[in-house]
């Protein structure tokens, strides 16, 4: 709309366009990218929450142990010296037997698998039995009960967490379909964007002439009309650009000129930093005028 | 020396055909059409000078060769009209930004041709004052 020649700005119109977006399709992937995260994440946590009550061992004593490691590793190990060791005292048991026993029992819920075989051997050396092998396998099997236990313990510690995973995932559900919505939010705020027509008109020998423009139907307002004014304007142009050509030529040909052609007339311009006259007289030496006569 | 003399016989002739209007008069092709090769030999008369110029005084102006070619090109999208053709607004933009160009090409070639004036005046009179 702009032209790369000295103009002037004369009126400028603000046209809001509208860009056809098809929203629907931009909705569908993203909102199926969010469910399906949603799915699988959901997937996840009814895994965990099965295993934390059926498979007592693997899957969820290795949850628990890392949960409960990781939460409460630091209050166990203060709660385990005092109370426990206490109880055994008063049982009459041996003293580092009661630590050892206390220590494991108390680990046993925190660190299952690996502190098992801990806590045979210290309840087979605190009874001081020394029995046979199947005599240690009820122990273990007792253990084993108080082991499941421990485990459905932990398992409720692990549905616990798979729960708190479950909500942390729906917070990010939640998060992806916020961002959805977020995401279409620039399509609508481009239905704003809106284009600014300028109109620019010239100075052309030192008569204002604008250039006319021609806009969709919908803004016939800003419609120009072509007036007879501009066309006399470009025929008096055209007769004093013949002036200057002869002008330049004589001033070329080292003849005889009244003096410097832009001081003479000039062109006054609004923008342009080339021309920085800006007078308007006439010219004064009108070759047209001298053939006539 | 006939420098451009066959262009400015040309462009009497056709600004003697341009007619000015009044208010209701029709848009006429023969209006867009004179316009059109009225431009069209002004700047072949303008390239004249322009290469005269330049063998004289062995420089180039290069806001005069964008302006040439500017004009050019324009005209390029400008054809000639006939009857019952609409009257759109680039028969009018077009001739305007041309004619424009060359008004400013004219200038800047009478304010070098000026300024070279002034310093071979200068250049004449500090060799004859250093005569002196």
């Amino acid at each position: 709309m702009f032209s790369c020649l000295p103009a002037k700005l004369l009126d400028y119109a603000i046209i809001p366009a509208k860009y056809e977006v098809e929203v629907t399709d931009s909705f569908s992937p993203t909102d199926y990218i969010h469910r399906r995260p949603g799915k699988s994440l959901l997937e996840t946590g009814y895994l965990s929450d099965v295993s934390s009550i059926k498979p007592c061992k693997s899957l969820a004593d290795s949850m628990s142990s890392i949960d409960y490691m990781t939460k409460t590793i630091s209050i166990h190990l203060e709660l385990r010296d005092t109370p426990r060791i206490n109880d055994f005292i008063r049982k009459g048991k041996g003293v580092k037997v009661s630590d050892g026993l206390s220590s494991s029992d108390w680990l046993s819920k925190s660190i299952v698998m690996t502190h098992i075989d801990t806590f045979i051997g210290e309840f087979y050396t605190g009874k001081g039995m020394g029995k046979s092998i199947p005599e240690a396998l009820k122990t273990v099997e007792a253990i084993a009960k108080d082991a499941t236990k421990n485990v459905y313990d932990s398992g409720y510690i692990g549905d616990f967490a798979s729960k708190h995973m479950l909500k942390i995932l729906k917070d990010e559900q939640a998060v992806g379909e916020y961002v959805k919505k977020k995401g279409t939010k620039p399509f609508v705020e481009k239905f704003g964007v809106s284009e600014i027509v300028a109109k620019v008109g010239y100075t052309l020998t030192g008569d204002e002439i604008p250039r006319v423009y021609f806009l969709p139907d919908k803004y016939k307002n800003l419609w120009d009309i072509i007036e007879e004014e501009y066309h006399n304007t470009k025929v008096d142009a055209c007769r004093k650009l013949y002036n200057l050509f002869q002008w330049i030529k004589r001033r070329i040909l080292g003849l005889k000129y009244p003096g410097a052609l832009h001081d003479t007339i000039g062109v006054r311009d609004y923008v342009s930093k080339r021309v920085t006259v800006s007078r308007r007289d006439k010219l004064e030496y009108d070759f047209t005028l001298e053939k006539s006569r | 020396m006939t420098l451009i003399e066959e262009e400015l016989v040309k462009l009497k002739d056709l600004i003697d055909k341009m007619k000015y209007v009044s208010e209701g008069e029709y848009v006429l092709a023969y209006h867009t059409n004179t316009f059109r090769e009225y431009v069209s030999v002004a700047l072949e008369a303008l390239k004249k000078i322009y290469e005269y110029y330049k063998a004289k005084f062995g420089e180039r102006l290069e806001i005069l060769e964008e302006n040439i070619d500017m004009a050019e090109n324009r005209l390029k999208f400008l054809s000639e009209v006939k009857y019952g053709d609409v009257v759109a607004t680039r028969d009018h933009n077009i001739i305007i930004d041309c004619l424009k160009s060359i008004e400013i090409s004219l200038i800047e070639i009478d304010k070098s041709l000026w300024t070279a004036s002034i310093e071979e005046l200068r250049r004449f009179y500090k060799e004859v004052l250093y005569v002196i």
